[in-house]
């Protein structure tokens, strides 16, 4: 397992092409996904092991299976997730582009974004941990499939905020673009094997849920 | 936009890793924060509440609060290390400090016009843990302090503040 010897052993650390010149770690790739970035600490490269993406042959396994993969995809989504919203704060602070048309919708999905990864993973551990609340198929199909909805909102409004982007942020604009397209990969894996677990029960309970999706996020 | 690199000592190092593990100790709380707040949200008794669109609006800028911590600090541990990033890293904590005092004021309002036992019970979990989170703010605010320094801290966040403030320097046109 390729690990990142940057700050320690127990440390992961955020690998991306742009920085791969000026720091010595190693590069992970997904040959499944293409990525270029990853990170890696102990406990994701076992969480990475362990996972399988896909679960043809229904087992006794078959719900751990699929939680563990779906809390496993949103993992690896996770750093892309949290550099975006650092990068996204950042750009209230730049004099060109804080009061820009976009960036208030464009932070908005970014924060809806992040909270439907923690709810999911949330929800799939209280689901591990044996708690018994009625409405866990309910929230999972929701939160899965609001992140989708947030996703779409987030190139738009993106692009629109970066518009007139003076050279010197093209780097951060670049890179939020890429993260923002791995997010919006592991949105829409995190929410087949949702789909594959729950099967026609899917179509059932988002009739259901659309109710409240219905509700204005602002 | 990146600012002058700024490199760090190990001591920095090690106080901005001690940080980080503080970020990570705290995560299952975030998640189960954001978990019981859906769960508040889906709650026939509690989707329509009074409250309940701000609350949710408050939730998921704590989660970006949050985020944006720790998405900083894996930004720092590059060469974009810098005094920008320095007011990134104060912002994003502030926003999670901010909002988790609206979610708790929200989730008071949101709790008054609510009557069925199940949906009291996750108002109350959400108590709980939002408790939990003033903890955890408190323990990360340390961390952040030993990283940049007391004085430091203060100042950036005095600067995060003025650059959202009304300036105080408007000129008299009746005269």
């Amino acid at each position: 397992m390729e690990m990142s010897a940057f700050f320690g052993e127990h440390f992961f650390y955020f690998n991306c092409f742009h920085f791969v010149q000026n720091i010595n770690f190693a590069l992970k790739k997904y040959n499944g996904y293409g990525y270029d970035f990853v990170f890696i600490n102990e406990r994701e490269c076992k969480e990475n092991k362990r996972m399988t993406y896909s679960f043809r042959n229904q087992t006794d396994y078959h719900w751990n299976a699929y939680l563990d993969a779906i809390d496993a995809v949103l993992e690896r989504g996770m750093a892309a997730k949290e550099v975006v919203c650092s990068i996204t704060t950042g750009f209230r602070s730049t004099p060109s582009l804080r009061t820009k048309p976009g960036l208030n919708p464009y932070h908005a999905s970014v924060a809806d974004v992040g909270y439907g990864f923690d709810a999911v993973q949330g929800t799939i551990k209280r689901m591990r941990e044996g708690e018994n609340f009625s409405l866990a198929l309910e929230m999972l199909v929701f939160d899965l499939d609001t992140l989708t909805i947030s996703e779409q909102q987030l190139s738009p409004n993106f692009e629109l905020a970066v518009r007139e982007a003076p050279l010197d942020m093209s780097y951060l604009v670049n890179l939020s673009r890429q993260l923002n397209r791995q997010i919006g990969q592991m949105i829409r894996e995190a929410n087949r094997l949702g789909q594959e677990l729950l099967s026609d029960q899917w179509d059932e309970i988002h009739a259901r849920i659309e109710n409240v999706q219905a509700i204005p996020r602002l | 936009m990146l600012g002058q690199p700024q490199s760090m000592n190990k001591i920095e190092r090690q106080r901005l890793l001690d940080w980080w593990n503080t970020m990570e100790a705290a995560r299952p709380m975030v998640r189960k924060l954001m978990s019981l707040t859906t769960e508040l949200r889906l709650h026939p008794n509690s989707s329509h509440a009074d409250g309940m669109i701000l609350f949710y609006r408050a939730a998921s800028e704590v989660s970006y609060g949050y985020a944006g911590v720790r998405g900083c600090i894996r930004r720092a541990f590059t060469n974009e290390y810098a005094e920008p990033l320095r007011l990134n890293m104060v912002k994003c904590h502030s926003f999670a400090e901010r909002f988790s005092v609206d979610m708790k004021v929200l989730l008071e309002r949101v709790s008054q016009q609510i009557s069925d036992p199940e949906a009291l019970n996750i108002v109350q979990r959400l108590r709980e843990i939002l408790a939990e989170n003033d903890e955890w703010l408190k323990e990360i605010k340390q961390r952040a302090d030993a990283f940049f320094g007391k004085e430091t801290f203060h100042t950036l966040q005095q600067k995060v503040q003025e650059a959202v403030t009304l300036p105080n320097n408007r000129k008299r046109t009746d005269a």
